[in-house]
């Protein structure tokens, strides 16, 4: 098959966890783009001294570090990630405070980080980014940001023992009359269970696996459906992270195939269903027309979250149309 | 803020006390640092018998070998230094797979990360680094464990 179906990595938290309590919609998605990052440690629900309540429920009598679950009062989720790698926000929000003047590996007290707040009352830290120098800030107070779009990139500022990200939810405590650290693992707070990245899609099928025969000016529709493998759901509304079909290789090159139905000289079309939640199938439709100087072509195309991220165009199988245009006029 | 741990008490007051096996020894980069069960008989009676470390076992340049407390049996090697807790993790996942020791799971965090690596034998142990209450950096050679 030319277009292998893009295999769907495990996004490795490392947990089975039955299919029992419904997920929210749309909440929360993992704050990266690298589908093999696995958790580190979690957070520690106990806050006792020397002993640890970790995300699956177990309890430890101890202040040992358990490698994938917890360390000792542990207020947020860690996830390894090298040096520099691109960290996203988690949900739609609002900047609310930045530092980035550490070293992107500077060890102390104080490191690089980015704080959100969302439309839930909640908050969203982004800790041991990479200096604001050294492009570990992407975002300035006050930015409203959607969810998958990427804020900064990965450190080792500040208490930190290897390069990883530390995201913290924070939820406010009547109680406390202070935000506190929650536990998005435990509660669930992802909109997909054990958590995915947030723009991901494998290939499924299309209207013509083979090459399109197409005749000079003519011009034919195509389809390609995706599923979408991601965090978020995919959506045919709005502007920012509205879903679209576009040229690759390179990204957003006009392209000799344009059809009058094309949105732009690259983008070839949204996604024709209003909404495609995770795991669900999306189709795309689109025409081509026939370039004047008769030939073989390919026409290769990615998926965009508009104005947010393309996505892993490797986990779309590589996907491209093969293309021979005939001497024959319509 | 957010980078929490607990000081292991006691383990920390024999690190304070400078009490025990080779307290003050020096180790250089790749050094032979052989932790054999007679060297431990012979300075701490009351002391488990440790399973001994490789003479080639990897080493974080100027780490201070420590006292290994007797109520932990897991406990392979103890050492501490005065560098980032990044660079002894940097260093043990480039000096591990070099010197035989494949690793097998690397857990990076904020207060603590353990590096899980496996042995020729097909044993695996554990590398873990952590934050000192002084803020000296603890490292750890331990038995695997959940």
């Amino acid at each position: 098959m030319r277009r292998a179906a893009g295999s769907v990595l495990p996004v490795l938290v490392l947990m089975s966890w039955s299919a029992g309590s419904a997920l929210a919609t749309d909440d929360y998605t993992l704050p990266f783009y690298d589908p093999g990052v696995a958790l580190s440690y979690g957070v520690d629900r106990d806050r006792t001294l020397s002993r640890q309540l970790d995300w699956t429920g177990q309890t430890w009598n101890d202040a040992v570090p358990h490698p994938g679950r917890v360390y000792d009062q542990h207020s947020g989720v860690d996830y390894p990630m090298a040096l520099r790698s691109e960290v996203a926000a988690a949900k739609d929000g609002t900047v609310v405070d930045v530092e980035g003047g550490y070293g992107t590996s500077q060890f102390g007290n104080f490191g690089n980080f980015v704080l959100l707040k969302h439309s839930d009352g909640r908050q969203t830290l982004y800790y041991h980014l990479a200096s604001a120098a050294d492009g570990g800030i992407g975002v300035a107070v006050g930015n409203a940001v959607v969810a998958g779009q990427p804020i900064g990139r990965s450190g080792c500022s500040g208490i930190c023992h290897g390069a990883h990200l530390h995201f913290e939810m924070l939820a406010w405590s009547a109680t406390a009359k202070a935000f506190q650290s929650a536990d998005p693992l435990a509660e669930r707070r992802w909109t997909t269970w054990p958590g995915r990245i947030p723009f991901s899609a494998s290939y499924v099928r299309e209207s013509n696996p083979g090459t399109e025969v197409i005749k000079r000016g003519q011009t034919i529709s195509h389809w390609v459906e995706f599923r979408n493998t991601g965090g978020r759901t995919w959506r045919n509304t709005g502007s920012v992270g509205r879903i679209a079909l576009g040229t690759w290789r390179p990204a957003a090159h006009a392209s000799l195939f344009r059809a009058s139905d094309w949105l732009s000289s690259w983008m070839a079309t949204f996604v024709d269903a209003a909404s495609v939640p995770p795991n669900g199938v999306g189709r795309f439709t689109f025409g081509l027309r026939g370039t004047p100087v008769a030939g073989s072509y390919r026409e290769t195309f990615n998926l965009v979250a508009q104005s947010v991220h393309w996505f892993d165009h490797a986990r779309l199988g590589g996907f491209y149309v093969p293309i021979l245009v005939s001497n024959l006029t319509p | 803020m957010r980078r929490s741990f607990v000081v292991h008490l006691a383990l920390l007051a024999a690190l304070v006390a400078g009490c025990g096996i080779g307290s003050g020894e020096s180790a250089s980069a790749g050094a032979s640092d052989p932790l054999t069960p007679e060297a431990a008989a012979s300075t701490a009676p009351s002391a488990p018998e440790r399973i001994p470390l490789a003479g080639d076992f990897p080493v974080l340049p100027g780490a201070v070998r420590a006292a290994m407390p007797n109520d932990d049996p897991g406990l392979i090697g103890l050492w501490t230094s005065d560098q980032p807790g990044s660079n002894a993790y940097d260093f043990f996942v480039a000096a591990l797979p070099a010197a035989g020791y494949p690793i097998v799971g690397r857990y990076p965090g904020g207060a603590a990360a353990v590096i899980r690596f496996s042995l020729p034998n097909g044993g695996i142990w554990q590398m873990v680094a952590r934050e000192g209450g002084d803020g000296a950096l603890v490292i750890e050679i331990r038995l695997d464990r959940p």
